[in-house]
């Protein structure tokens, strides 16, 4: 009886004893993230690159962990540009402070319908290579633009027609107009929303990337947006004179690999999705981030001077 | 009404004309029940002595002894816990006898092990895959704040919870969601208070408890892996009777009220008292607060065998946090039902149940910016019955129907400010049919489930009938063999994140229309009797297909893309039970051995709930007649994660105004290695109790201490990535719990 009592004993010390170690991370293996998004819009693009870190990473104050030996080209055939080091001012320094560092290439606007090769060369962690092709340019057109110049009286919306050529969209509708602040005046741009408050919508809504589903696409911007925006803009500038100068279509398109990488880390971007879990994406072959491409293409519509709004 | 009854019964008469023939044989029939609170008795057994023929009385505690040669006998009732009784009877040609057993408790309740020997041989007699816990196996289990049904079954062989904080258990590889939990018949949706710490059945109301692991009977469907029927007990008719006892958590009363003679109201009520003990729990504050209510009128006559009950069962957790920018959460559960059962006919006994439950959650975000507020709510009315009609021969016929009307619906609010509803309502209906029989050696339980709503709702075809078959063959001495089959269907599920570790707000959605329901084949093979005399031993494997289950679409990219999509699944395993019971030392080992595997394409994975090794060990000792006993020690092989590989400062991409990737700063992401590939360490702890009964001034009281993890062993409960920290599961934790009845 006693052997028994000290065997459990044993038994037990030696199972409280254990204290098995757990590493909730597999073995580290460098990979590195790209971002690289050209934009038909601009004759400078830029690339950023940087490295994944050891989870848990949370560098307050620092920055993401540079890769300082890359060498970062894009090809267009016989074409290559080649990026140098810069920084860009960050949008929100509350996580890292330091600037943004990223490689530029200038003078480089990408061509419509062209197909790019990112190459990525970093003796520390490999080389890495992607592709993309830039959307053909996509048409955005009304009939009856001139309908703009007095939204109240349109109740049945701008009638548009667009022909697109990427895999995904979103067509935004821009107001600009100038205000007068203490004699100085201001250009100011206000975005339209798609849809107002109310009829189940807890807010307004406004253009997100959308899937093409049909190359040539026929629908109306319902008005009464923009007769809210005018009136939201005369509201918060009551005291002021304001000159509400255009109104700009603003087409988008995404080629395939930034749509769908676009849509997977925003939720895919769809009110019904129930689905609760955080997927990625990424086209770069052993890498992360996404190798993409959007055109811009605008149409433009002039108020008139005498606009029945301005003030 | 009644006439449409009196209808239906000829009907089923017809269809059955052996129970229309009536020679000089005749019936013996009559119910068995407690003699001093009158409460039915389930699964007593009940023999004529010197033939080979006897009965077991049904869930309603009802008894059939078929076609009896006239003469005079000896009838015997027993059933364990109770004295045997044994009553003359004199069986005269052309008239049924009505003979009816009150049985009295034994002097010292023989309380068995978990699955008490003959509630097991008796209920397992065809049905390879079934359980059956009783009051006193729910109090055997060691606690840590609340005795609790949910745990005491996690010491069943084929079924393991994945962390000591809850009580949600997965069933030979099946997801939560997949176990159909009926309460006296009615369906309950949110069984768990606290996080899922306990149920929200108390255990002093449940008398019997039926807990089918695979291939259950064709009177149940709308789940694939298992069905917990819980059957709570009447109020006592003798007198009044009082119950109070408090816990670390909770207090909680019960009356039993005779308000006539065979009519009785039971009323229990729980509420928590204190949430210190969460912190133990949860390693954090929690706020939390919570009642249940339950209640039941119960009458019956044992004159012409009719039973009849009300109950109703209420339930509230808040979950407030006193953050404002944490969300708050609230569920509970009503539910009431209605049960009636009766000897319509000679041979024909009916059961029937109304009930009507709600199940509401919400999820009220504050200023939560990672959280929106939603409510989900499932509406349900439904009515089952089931008819037997005993034979002539050992057989017995089972025919019944289901029809409820579920109505699910969820008011989500997305990141982006949309507000949807889902919602899906539509009729669930299902008829069966069962025979059971014995040839010689060979029992069969054979039957079918025809489920109606799928055959006109969706293009399923032939797979609208679910096939249930059962087969028991007498190998040598007690030892049997059984085979099993099932088909099983469900189109009710519950949305969470697979990988959440405890899941607080589960909505429940419909199986889109356009997709296959959720489908299993379980094929059960196994083999019991007993091992040198004393001890009972059972040994089963099993195979569960998942012809189509609802999985995450891991090729989702767009809005237009299905969230979820039909995959592919199996589960396989080996279970040893083995039991000793003898009046001092009651001994339990269950031994599981288990692989899960879920398929979308070409990609398979183990879900989280995967263990392949688990090891119960429950042992009992009466020291005296008043001091108890018991030992738990639980063994089980690590459950699968996913190990993060790195994390990076991935961009959303802002709006979209030029250039906004170019000076954003991204969220940390965690990049998350092969899913489930990685394995917890082994997970071990042993439990201990020591209960002391006393009687004091007439009142009965028994007071216990527990201790959970004895040896303190420090089983990992989960890592949190983003920090690395490893939080364990519950440390030793000591508890007491002293109830006091009258």
């Amino acid at each position: 009886m006693r052997t028994a009592l000290y065997l459990s004993c044993s038994v037990l010390l030696w199972a409280g004893g254990c204290d098995d170690t757990v590493n909730p991370n597999a073995p580290f293996q460098p990979r590195i993230v790209v971002y690289a998004i050209l934009n038909t819009g601009t004759d400078r693009q830029l690339v950023r690159t940087f490295a994944m870190s050891e989870p848990p990473n949370i560098n307050i104050g620092g920055t993401e962990p540079p890769v300082t030996d890359a060498t970062v080209t894009i090809a267009q055939q016989n074409t290559v540009y080649r990026f140098r080091d810069t920084t860009i001012a960050r949008k929100d320094t509350s996580r890292y402070s330091a600037e943004v560092q990223a490689k530029v290439a200038a003078p480089f606007r990408p061509e419509y319908g062209s197909e790019y090769v990112l190459k990525v060369e970093s003796p520390a962690m490999g080389t890495y290579a992607a592709r993309t092709r830039i959307p053909r340019r996509g048409i955005i057109s009304s009939i009856a633009l001139f309908i703009l110049q007095t939204p109240d009286d349109y109740k049945y919306g701008l009638p548009l027609e667009l022909k697109l050529y990427g895999k995904g969209y979103v067509l935004r509708m821009l107001l600009q107009y100038e205000v007068e602040i203490n004699g100085i005046w201001f250009e100011q741009t206000e975005e339209v929303p798609r849809s107002l408050q109310g009829r189940g919508q807890t807010r307004n809504l406004y253009p997100v990337a959308t899937l093409v589903e049909a190359e040539v696409i026929k629908f109306k911007w319902p008005l009464e947006t923009l007769t809210y925006t005018i009136s939201e803009v005369m509201q918060r500038y009551e005291a002021n004179h304001i000159i509400f100068k255009r109104v700009v279509l603003q087409l988008r398109q995404y080629e395939e690999n930034l749509f769908n990488y676009y849509q997977v880390v925003n939720g895919f971007r769809d009110p019904r999705s129930i689905r609760v879990d955080l997927p990625d994406y990424t086209n770069i072959p052993g890498g992360l981030g996404v190798f993409g491409a959007y055109t811009i293409e605008e149409l433009v519509y002039e108020l008139p001077p005498d606009f029945i709004r301005n003030r | 009404m009644q006439k449409a009854l009196r209808h239906g019964i000829f009907v089923i008469s017809l269809l059955y004309p052996p129970a229309l023939l009536v020679a000089q044989m005749v019936d013996i029939r009559g119910v068995v029940s407690d003699s001093i609170t009158g409460a039915r008795i389930p699964y007593a057994n009940i023999l004529l002595m010197k033939t080979s023929k006897g009965a077991a009385s049904n869930l309603e505690g009802f008894y059939l002894i078929p076609s009896v040669a006239p003469g005079m006998y000896e009838l015997a009732a027993s059933v364990i816990g109770y004295e045997r009784k044994v009553t003359k009877v004199v069986v005269s040609p052309g008239k049924p006898v009505t003979l009816n057993f009150e049985l009295k408790l034994q002097a010292v309740e023989m309380q068995g092990v978990t699955v008490t020997e003959e509630l097991y041989k008796k209920i397992q007699e065809l049905t390879p895959s079934v359980h059956v816990l009783r009051q006193a196996d729910i109090r055997m289990v060691p606690v840590a704040v609340q005795e609790d049904v949910f745990r005491a079954l996690q010491v069943l062989p084929g079924i393991v919870s994945t962390s000591d904080v809850t009580s949600q258990f997965y069933v030979r590889g099946g997801a939560g969601d997949q176990n159909l939990i009926l309460l006296d018949g009615m369906k309950i949706y949110g069984p768990f208070h606290a996080l899922g710490l306990f149920s929200v059945f108390d255990a002093d109301i449940l008398q019997l408890s039926e807990i089918y692991t695979g291939a259950f009977p064709a009177g149940f469907g709308g789940r694939l892996s298992s069905v917990l029927n819980f059957r709570t007990r009447d109020a006592r008719t003798d007198r009044f009777g009082t119950n109070v006892s408090g816990g670390l958590l909770s207090s909680k009363v019960q009356l039993e009220v005779p308000i006539a003679e065979r009519l009785s109201w039971l009323v229990n009520g729980r509420k928590s008292i204190s949430t210190q003990s969460y912190k133990k729990f949860l390693k954090r504050d929690v706020p939390l607060s919570f009642y249940d209510f339950f209640s039941k009128v119960s009458a019956q006559s044992n004159e012409n065998q009719t039973r009849f009950s009300f109950q109703a069962l209420l339930s509230e957790d808040d979950l407030k946090s006193p953050l404002p920018d944490e969300p708050d959460y609230s569920w509970g559960n009503r539910a009431l039902g209605v049960s009636v059962s009766s000897l319509f006919q000679d041979r024909l006994f009916i059961s029937a149940q109304a009930f009507g439950t709600f199940y509401e959650a919400r999820r009220d975000a504050k200023l939560s910016l990672s959280v929106t507020p939603a409510t989900t709510s499932v509406k349900e009315v439904g009515l089952r019955v089931d008819a037997t009609v005993y034979t002539d021969v050992e057989g017995l016929y089972h025919i019944g129907f289901e029809i409820s009307f579920p109505t699910l619906e969820s008011h989500l609010v997305s990141l982006s400010g949309v507000s949807q509803r889902v919602f899906s309502s539509y009729p669930e209906m299902s008829g069966w049919f069962r025979f059971q029989s014995t040839f010689g050696y060979l029992k069969s339980d054979v039957g079918a489930r025809l489920n109606l709503s799928d055959l006109m709702q969706r293009d399923v075809g032939l797979n609208a009938i679910e096939p249930r078959i059962a087969l028991s063959y007498l190998l040598w001495g007690d030892w049997k063999g059984k085979v099993a089959y099932g088909r099983h269907s469900q189109q009710t599920l519950a949305i969470h994140n697979e990988d959440d570790l405890i899941s607080i707000f589960d909505f429940w959605i419909r199986v889109p229309q356009n997709m296959k329901p959720e489908q299993a084949d379980h094929y059960i093979a196994g083999a019991e009797g007993t091992l040198f005399q004393t001890v009972g031993t059972s040994i089963q494997t099993y195979y569960k297909r998942y012809g189509s289950i609802l999985v995450y679409n891991r090729d989702k990219l767009t809005s237009f893309d299905p969230d979820y999509v039909n995959g592919t699944g199996a589960s396989y395993g080996l279970e040893l039970l083995l039991r000793y019971s003898s009046s001092r030392l009651n001994l339990y080992a269950a031994y599981t051995l288990s692989r899960t595997t879920l398929t979308l394409g070409s990609f398979t994975y183990h879900p989280r709930y995967d263990r392949r090794h688990n090891l119960n060990l429950l042992s009992k000792v009466n020291i005296t007649d008043d001091i108890t006993l018991t030992f738990r020690w639980e063994l089980g092989s690590g459950f699968p994660f996913t190990q993060s590989i790195g994390s990076y400062d991935r961009l959303k991409l802002g709006d979209h105004f030029p250039q906004d990737h170019e000076s954003e700063t991204g969220e940390l992401y965690l990049v998350l290695g092969e899913k489930n590939a990685a394995r917890l360490p082994v997970y071990h702890r042993l439990d201990a109790s020591f209960s002391y009964r006393f009687r004091v001034w007439g009142t009965e009281g028994i007071f216990s201490l527990h201790v959970v993890n004895a040896y303190d062993r420090k089983n990992p409960f989960y890592l949190d990535r983003k920090t690395g920290k490893r939080i364990d599961m519950l440390p030793i934790f000591p508890s007491a719990t002293l109830q006091i009845g009258y």
